[in-house]
This record gives C-alpha cells, sequence and structure tokens, in this order.
C-alpha cells in the first residue's frame, strides 16, 4: 500500500515547485485560494448570526431593522468579494491583496463592535466574529502586526464588559473572566495557526531551495555529458576524416614516384578513388543521421518489405554460416515509409550478422502491437552487448569494429524517431540479444523528435 | 636500409604507406593492431614502427611499451588523427621517436624513418 502515499508526497512535491516563485514574488493563485476560504468562513459566520437572530430572537430580543441592514450589509459585501475572487478578473497586485486583507479584518472588528452596541447586551455573541480578523492576520501578516490585531480584539471585549458595566448593572468579577478566557482563546489561536503557517512556509522554502539546486545540478551534468560527447563526437568525426584523406593523398604522392611499377601504380590510383568514395558515403550517412528527410508514408505490405531486406541480409550471413528466419504475417499493412524502414532494418540485420557467432541463427520479426504501432524485432544468438559500451551504442561513431564508421545504429534510431518511434535495446542476455524498432501508426506531432 | 613494421587497421593505409617506404629499400611488416603487433614484435627484430594511435583492440601506447620491452633501440613513430598534447606528451616521455599527425605528408614520414632507421 506505499502507492498512495508515495503518489501523495510526489504531488505534495509538485505543489511545493510550483510554489517557488510564490516565495519569492507575489502569487496571485494562491492568495485567490486562501481568501475564498477565509471569504467562505466569513460568509457562514455571518449566515449563523443572522440565523441565530430569526431562531432565537426571544433570547437575543427581536432584532433591530439596522441590526439586519448591517448584517445583510456584511453579507453582501462578502459575497461580493467572494465572486470577485472566484472570477478572478485582473491580476491584483499585493498591495491590492493586502488592501482587501485589511477592508476584511476592520469588517469584521467593526461589525463586532457596531453589532454589539446595537444588541447591548452583557454578552454580545458578536465577538465570535473577531475570530476572522486573528486568523487572517496570523496566516498573511508578520507577528508584530498580528499581536497587535489580538490585542485591539481582546481590548475590545473587555472594553464591552467594562463599557455595559458603567452604563447598566456594575459588572461582576465572573464577567472579566468570560472576556479573559475569550482573550486567550483568541491569543491562543493566533499564535498557534502562526506558528504553523510559518513551519510550514519555511519547509516549503527548504524544499524549494533544494529544488531548485537539484535543477541546477541536473543542468550542470547535462551541459558536462553534452560537453563530453561534443569532445567524443568531434574526434571521432576527425578519425573518420583524416584517415581516408590520409590514405588519398599519400597513394597520389606514391603513384607518382617515377621508380614505382605499372601495376602498383593502377593500385594506388585504385585505392585513392576508394576512399574518396568512403568520404562520400561517410556524408552521406552522417547527413541521414543528422538531417534525416521527411518520411513518405504510404500502404506497405511489411512481409514484402522485411522478406526484400533479409534476401539483402542473406547473402552475407550465409558467408558466415549464420541462419536468418523471418516471422511475419502476410497481411500485415502498414503505414511507413518503406525505403527508411528497410535501411534501419539491414543496418539492424547486418549488425546481428557480425554479432553472431558462426553456425548461430538470428530472428527478424515483424508485427503489430495494440496501440497500432509496428514493431521489427532483430535478435541474435550472439553475446551480450557489454554493459560499459550500453550507454554509448546510439552514440554516432562509436563503434567496436575495425570497419565501420559507427553510424549504423545512430541513423536507425533517427529514421525510428522520424516516423514517431525508437529503436532499443530490448533483451541483452548470452544467447539471445534483440533490437526493436517501433514505428508509430501517426506522424509524431511536429517538434516531437526534439525530445527524444 | 632497415627493417620496418606498419601497425594501423586501416588495410588501404598499411598498403599505400608500405608501397612507398618500400621503395626507398625498407622491407615491411605489416600488423592490423595491437594484439598481432605485440606477437609480430616478440618474434621478429625492427628498425623502426610505424603504428597508429587509436585502434579497435587497444591504442599505440601499447605497441611502443611492447617495442621498447624487446629492443630500446627500436624507434616508434606515432601516427594518430587525433593529436592531443597529453598523448603527445606521454609518447614522448615513453620513447616514442616522433610523433606525427594525420593526414600527413608522406616526404615527412619517409624523412623521419630514415632518420630512425
Amino acid at each position: 500500500m506505499a502507492w498512495p502515499s508515495v503518489q501523495f508526497k510526489v504531488t505534495l512535491f509538485k505543489r511545493a515547485a510550483k510554489r517557488i516563485p510564490a516565495l519569492a514574488r507575489f502569487d496571485f493563485e494562491s492568495f485567490r485560494q486562501q481568501a475564498v476560504v477565509f471569504g467562505t468562513l466569513n460568509l457562514f459566520l455571518l449566515a449563523a448570526l443572522l440565523l441565530l437572530h430569526s431562531l432565537f430572537s426571544s433570547l437575543l430580543g427581536s432584532p433591530s431593522p439596522a441590526l439586519l441592514i448591517i448584517l445583510g450589509t456584511a453579507f453582501l459585501l462578502k459575497m461580493l468579494e467572494l465572486l470577485w475572487l472566484w472570477a478572478a478578473i485582473g491580476t491584483p497586485s499585493r498591495t491590492l491583496a493586502d488592501l482587501l486583507v485589511w477592508a476584511s479584518i476592520l469588517l469584521n472588528i467593526t461589525l463586532a463592535l457596531a453589532l454589539t452596541f446595537l444588541t447591548n447586551r452583557g454578552e454580545s455573541p458578536y465577538f465570535v466574529l473577531l475570530a476572522i480578523p486573528v486568523l487572517q492576520a496570523a496566516y498573511r501578516f508578520r507577528l508584530p502586526t498580528l499581536i497587535a490585531v489580538i490585542v485591539v480584539c481582546d481590548a475590545m471585549t473587555f472594553f464591552w464588559v467594562w463599557y455595559f458595566g458603567e452604563f447598566h448593572s456594575p459588572m461582576k468579577a465572573i464577567e472579566y473572566l468570560e472576556s479573559g478566557v475569550l482573550s486567550v482563546v483568541y491569543a491562543l489561536m493566533g499564535s498557534l495557526v502562526w506558528l504553523l503557517v510559518n513551519q510550514l512556509r519555511s519547509d516549503q522554502s527548504r524544499l524549494a531551495h533544494s529544488l531548485e539546486e537539484l535543477e541546477r545540478t541536473r543542468g550542470k551534468l547535462l551541459e558536462e555529458e553534452k560537453l563530453a560527447m561534443a569532445g567524443r563526437l568531434s574526434s571521432a568525426v576527425a578519425h573518420e576524416i583524416r584517415n581516408p584523406v590520409s590514405i588519398i593523398s599519400s597513394s597520389l604522392v606514391t603513384a607518382a614516384r617515377p621508380e614505382l611499377g605499372e601495376t602498383e601504380r593502377k593500385d594506388m590510383y585504385e585505392i585513392a578513388g576508394k576512399e574518396a568514395a568512403r568520404l562520400e558515403k561517410l556524408t552521406a550517412d552522417f547527413l541521414t543521421y543528422a538531417r534525416p528527410t521527411q518520411p513518405q508514408r504510404v500502404p506497405t505490405s511489411i512481409a514484402q518489405t522485411l522478406g526484400y531486406v533479409a534476401e539483402i541480409a542473406n547473402v552475407h550471413a550465409a558467408k558466415r554460416n549464420v541462419k536468418l528466419g523471418l516471422e511475419v504475417d502476410d497481411e500485415l499493412q502498414v503505414d511507413i515509409d518503406r525505403d527508411q524502414v528497410q535501411r534501419a532494418v539491414l543496418n539492424l540485420l547486418l549488425n546481428a550478422i557480425d554479432a553472431t557467432p558462426e553456425g548461430g541463427q538470428i530472428a527478424l520479426r515483424g508485427h503489430r502491437v495494440s496501440n497500432g504501432t509496428l514493431e521489427v524485432e532483430v535478435e541474435n544468438s550472439g553475446e551480450p552487448i557489454p554493459k560499459e559500451a550500453l550507454s554509448r551504442i546510439f552514440e554516432p561513431f562509436y563503434t567496436t569494429k575495425a570497419q565501420g564508421t559507427g553510424l549504423g545504429l545512430a541513423i536507425s534510431k533517427s529514421i525510428a524517431k522520424t516516423q514517431g518511434g525508437d529503436l532499443a535495446l530490448t533483451r541483452n542476455e548470452a544467447g539471445r540479444v534483440c533490437f526493436t524498432l517501433s514505428i508509430a501508426d501517426e506522424e509524431p506531432a511536429p517538434g516531437a523528435n526534439n525530445h527524444g | 636500409m632497415g627493417r620496418l613494421l606498419i601497425v594501423d587497421d586501416e588495410p588501404n593505409l598499411r598498403r599505400v604507406l608500405g608501397s612507398d617506404l618500400r621503395l626507398d629499400g625498407h622491407k615491411i611488416e605489416e600488423a592490423d593492431g595491437v594484439r598481432s603487433a605485440v606477437s609480430l614484435l616478440t618474434e621478429h627484430e625492427y628498425d623502426v614502427v610505424i603504428t597508429d594511435q587509436k585502434m579497435p583492440d587497444g591504442d599505440g601506447l601499447k605497441v611502443l611499451t611492447a617495442a621498447r620491452e624487446n629492443d630500446t633501440s627500436i624507434a616508434v613513430i606515432f601516427l594518430t588523427a587525433v593529436p592531443t598534447i597529453e598523448l603527445a606528451v606521454e609518447s614522448m616521455r615513453q620513447g616514442a621517436f616522433d610523433f606525427i599527425t594525420k593526414p600527413f605528408n608522406p616526404e615527412v614520414v619517409r624523412a623521419t624513418v630514415l632518420a630512425g632507421v
């Protein structure tokens, strides 16, 4: 049952992450949420007081019209505030938000005082309204402001007891004691809420700081990895280009030496030509990888496509006595770019042949998975790819072969990605090494490839 | 003239360099990687070894070590497509004769080999 708790933590974490700007800047959204909660509470209290007056008029005395008008106006004002908050018209500044809170605090204090005067009773039920200013100040303001609000509210309760005693029957000590209890309750409630809120805020800011730090470290690591990859890439490119260039220039210089025999001179020219062609192939391969052409999808028989590639690969496989088996549904038709997919699969097959020991076997399988994606698996019976190579096999120019540019897997992956799919090593055990190429049913959204 | 061993995983490079140096009267043998170079070095004697730096089965420094273990008078010439200062310093410290970057001028290689013989 660990899952819900983990989920909950993740949600908290995300919320905290969202609040990062709120700590530095004014976040209207979080203010709105608080204000709506306080506003609703306030509205309930006012409604309860109105109800109290109509239900228990025998106890409280029938309400005067002025009292009802004041309560009603306050209720309407609060409703308007809530409506404005719900509609969230515009994005008010921090000053406006503070003004709104102060207005609410003053409204409740004045209301409590006014209603108490109007009912003119020794024990006023309206002091319950003072809970709202205390809570709001505790939630939103610094300690000195909170203390000031608590003092004003407490003083009001004592003042009323004294005032009532001056003009009516003298007050007993018990009345002051009641005011005292109420004052202590407000003071405790205010401080407790203030402490909890601040504890929460400091936890939140610590979390936000850790998150920021994590994000920074992640960015730095990514940057370093990018630089390391750029370094490996440039040295690989240098290696791949300078070797043929060296061979071309040396063969031409050697061919120009008069003492060289005629057949050897011909060989030298031939080698220069071959190396020039190799450079051209390297350039073409690299362009295929780095700037893949837009796929031209047409309904294609997968059995025919894979059969064609298998036939080409079989020529190489037969030389090494490797058996190549094809498993595909004859009826399977998918919209794909046939040429590109053939190229991607051929790369995988040629790699598989190189990786398979003499007498081994390769399975080429094509099938459709539930969401319509075409999956082509190329599995060989060779040794697993060593752990240290796993993170780099799809990197361009990474190769373990003497004769290879290291672009095969990179190109196949790039082809899969332009058709909304991917290429992955899906099994890596001795005797079962499997690459799976997937091609999505539909084109990826524009720019989706950039995230891959 | 001298006995030469050319170590490089590129067959065409061995071929071209071999033809060029053979015309100068050297006796040439070839190795396609570190492993075969090391075994040739233990079996035969050479005056000069020309070795590539980056090969699939290891790097040229291993060839240098093997060559100097067998005969400290062997001149080992490095060929590299990706020259770095660290590599140059390390190879010189281990007693390399020269350090040539690819693409190279064949005349320079010929002159260096002649100096090393």
